[in-house]
């Protein structure tokens, strides 16, 4: 009974934890550069949670490995929301907020992809689901945004 | 005091408890599970202050310097020197 209690635990107190902030961030964002923006400190700060967790020795090599494999495939998706970023600022033209929006699109499905890597070698479950639903939540909102 | 930091600290006080009771097993999981719920809680955190950043002015090319240099740093510390250029 007492392993039982053990195993449940993580994932009780995982789905307690919450995302409060991050949904306020995706929430805040008001035009494409915005949400760009957000994404793109989404991103740092699950890379830096991998960064975290490799530093620790009780997270299992494989889950290491599938944390870079996800951030190396991230990357260059990434990579250009801050140019295009750059040139929607400058000209705020038809085009330009076009092509920042096909590049919000390309990275939003392997952020989502490194969340759940980093919230497998945290050893959660539920709070993974969460923060893809919150991804893609928003993302649904700001591209039915006017 | 922050709920989930109160979370932290008593799991953090069972884990040690369950050590110093010789049950390694149970202790490992609750330290386990206190590095996990912080994990998370960081970027929570992060972001709650980027929802706090958007809500009072607009977002410069300071910004995304910052972000840039924190994300290279980052990823360095991730892949190791010999996958991040630059």
């Amino acid at each position: 009974m007492k392993r039982l209690k053990l195993s449940i635990l993580p994932f009780l107190l995982l789905s307690l934890i919450g995302c409060a902030g991050t949904k306020a961030a995706y929430q805040q964002a008001q035009s494409p550069d915005e949400y760009a923006y957000v994404m793109a400190e989404h991103y740092s700060s699950l890379v830096r949670q991998a960064a975290d967790l490799k530093e620790r020795p009780s997270t299992p090599a494989s889950a290491i490995a599938a944390m870079q494999r996800a951030e190396l495939a991230a990357r260059p998706l990434v990579a250009p929301l801050r140019p295009l970023r750059d040139a929607y600022i400058a000209g705020r033209s038809a085009q330009s907020e076009l092509e920042l929006q096909r590049a919000i699109d390309a990275a939003v499905l392997a952020i989502a992809d490194l969340v759940r890597q980093v919230q497998m070698a945290r050893g959660g479950g539920t709070s993974s689901l969460l923060d893809l639903q919150i991804i893609v939540e928003a993302h649904l909102i700001e591209r039915r945004a006017p | 005091m922050n709920p989930l930091l109160l979370a932290l600290i008593s799991l953090r006080a069972a884990g040690l408890a369950a050590a110093l009771a010789g049950q390694t097993r149970s202790s490992d999981a609750l330290y386990a599970t206190a590095d996990a719920l912080e994990a998370g809680r960081a970027t929570d955190v992060h972001m709650a202050e980027i929802a706090e950043k958007l809500k009072t002015r607009s977002i410069t090319d300071a910004d995304w310097d910052d972000y840039e240099r924190r994300l290279a740093a980052d990823q360095t510390r991730l892949h190791g020197d010999s996958t991040v250029a630059g």
